[in-house]
């Protein structure tokens, strides 16, 4: 469980990414192309932040 | 299902402009520029983002002037210092713009209900004002800079530091709630690091992800709290509705806080974590230390604190604790329920702390998944209360508790 939430805490930014290579960097481009399309085609639906209006 | 892309209904982080016009050019300018000039260039942008998004969003150009409020502050702060009556002034003026704007309206209208309540007829009119962006965090913010100063915690700093801490646009809107002597380290030793750079980018596109594909699909449902449709739902789906609200203002507010944080480290700046799985808490207690982490610290420093703490007998806690999570309550909106919501909280703390005082063995003993279980549906119930009126809050716990 420990590793899961590491892991997921890893990908989603929250440590620091230990990048070693190339093959790491291009880990990461694709990681962050697959981020960047799940928002574009989902983003025409959003709706404010809640805490934006407190 | 596809949706086409919009920037109609967006706000704030996740426009388009946020990036082009504020989040992008300030990153360059910021690590191009020597490190005198990095604070101005800060309060620059982060004005110029007040003006902007203050104008669109909240109230045109009376919403844009709220600007000055920044520039006020940054005069008065000043003339902190340590023990110096002009931080008590420093929080009065905060509080008193904080109430003008925020609970003023709410305050004459619950005087017009209790003057009709007792008959007593002299009802008070008062225009209800536009809520200008940001004011329940930056306000929050001056008033832990004058009391801070005022205890001597905050080293002599720089007009143009200040300025850059308050005007800070990554997390003026909403959070987190900074710490003056944490940002200011982090301010004059920031550099341009790849890796932070690289943790920062991806730590916006997760929050991107958090808000539009996670807190939106959880919406579709949430809203069906505040429709019509409530009163003729069975109790499994109102229990769901509730659920998914909970998933909702948790992947939206910390994806929101995501992209606050992610923005930070492209400047080199590490700003304060918000939330750290806090729907794994066994207790309301840890869910207390894992929610919303920076305003729970800050209503612990500014008011539980103050209010003499856990260091005055059970009683005198029980109603610090209240009084601390009402006002909490209340800070997320000028509502009756938003206050009910804190007492929910509170009451929950103290049925916590009584337990454990009175049953230390069986408390210690219980199972975590139970723990958790248990933590989880309290704090969900809780939601009702957060996410609509009174009457139909009250409607949807009863039935669901039933169902329970």
């Amino acid at each position: 469980m420990t590793r899961l939430i590491l892991l997921l805490e890893s990908m989603s930014g929250a440590h620091p990414l230990r990048l070693t290579g190339r093959l790491g960097w291009i880990g990461l481009g694709i990681w962050w192309a697959i981020l960047f399309l799940l928002v574009y085609v989902t983003i025409g639906r959003s709706t404010k932040f809640i805490y934006v209006d407190f | 299902m596809l949706y086409r892309a919009s920037l109609r209904l967006q706000m704030i982080f996740n426009e388009i402009l946020y990036f082009t016009l504020f989040l992008v050019p300030a990153v360059i300018c910021f690590h191009t520029c020597g490190p005198r000039f990095r604070p101005w260039i800060l309060s620059a942008f982060g004005a110029a983002f007040f003006l902007y998004f203050g104008y669109l969003h909240f109230g045109g150009w009376f919403g844009a002037c709220c600007v000055l409020f920044f520039v006020w502050e940054m005069l008065t702060s000043r003339l902190y210092r340590p023990g110096s009556r002009w931080c008590l002034f420093g929080v009065f003026q905060a509080l008193l713009v904080l109430f003008a704007f925020k609970y003023l309206a709410f305050a004459a209208s619950s005087w017009n209900d209790l003057a009709s309540v007792t008959g007593f007829h002299h009802p008070v009119h008062v225009t209800h004002l536009l809520l200008p962006l940001g004011i329940s965090f930056f306000t929050f913010e001056f008033i832990h800079f004058a009391v801070d100063t005022y205890q001597g915690k905050i080293e002599r700093s720089s007009l143009s530091e200040y300025a850059a801490f308050i005007l800070f646009f990554p997390s003026m809107v909403a959070g987190p709630i900074k710490r003056f002597q944490d940002f200011l380290p982090k301010l004059r030793g920031a550099r341009l690091d790849q890796a932070l750079l690289a943790q920062g980018i991806t730590r916006i596109l997760v929050g991107l992800v958090k808000k539009h594909v996670l807190a939106d699909t959880f919406a579709l449902w949430a809203t069906k709290l505040n429709g019509p449709e409530l009163y003729t739902a069975s109790r499994s789906h109102i229990g769901f509705w509730i659920l998914a609200y909970g998933m909702q203002i948790y992947l939206d507010f910390s994806g929101y806080s995501d992209i606050a944080i992610g923005s930070g480290y492209l400047f080199g700046i590490v700003i304060p974590e918000n939330f750290s799985w806090p729907y794994g808490s066994r207790n309301v207690a840890e869910f207390w230390r894992r929610w919303h982490i920076s305003l729970s610290q800050w209503i612990r420093d500014y008011v539980f604190i103050p209010l003499g703490g856990s260091r005055h007998g059970e009683a005198r806690t029980v109603v610090n604790v209240l009084i601390a999570f009402i006002l909490s309550g209340i800070w997320h909106g000028a509502a009756y329920h938003f206050a009910i919501w804190g007492l929910w909280h509170g009451m929950l703390l103290i049925i916590h702390r009584l337990w454990k005082k009175w049953f230390p063995r069986l408390s210690a003993a219980m199972p975590d998944i139970l723990a958790t279980s248990c933590t989880f549906v309290a704090v969900n119930l809780g939601w009702a209360f957060f996410c609509m009126d009174i009457r139909r809050a009250l409607f949807s716990v009863s039935h669901i508790v039933r169902l329970i």
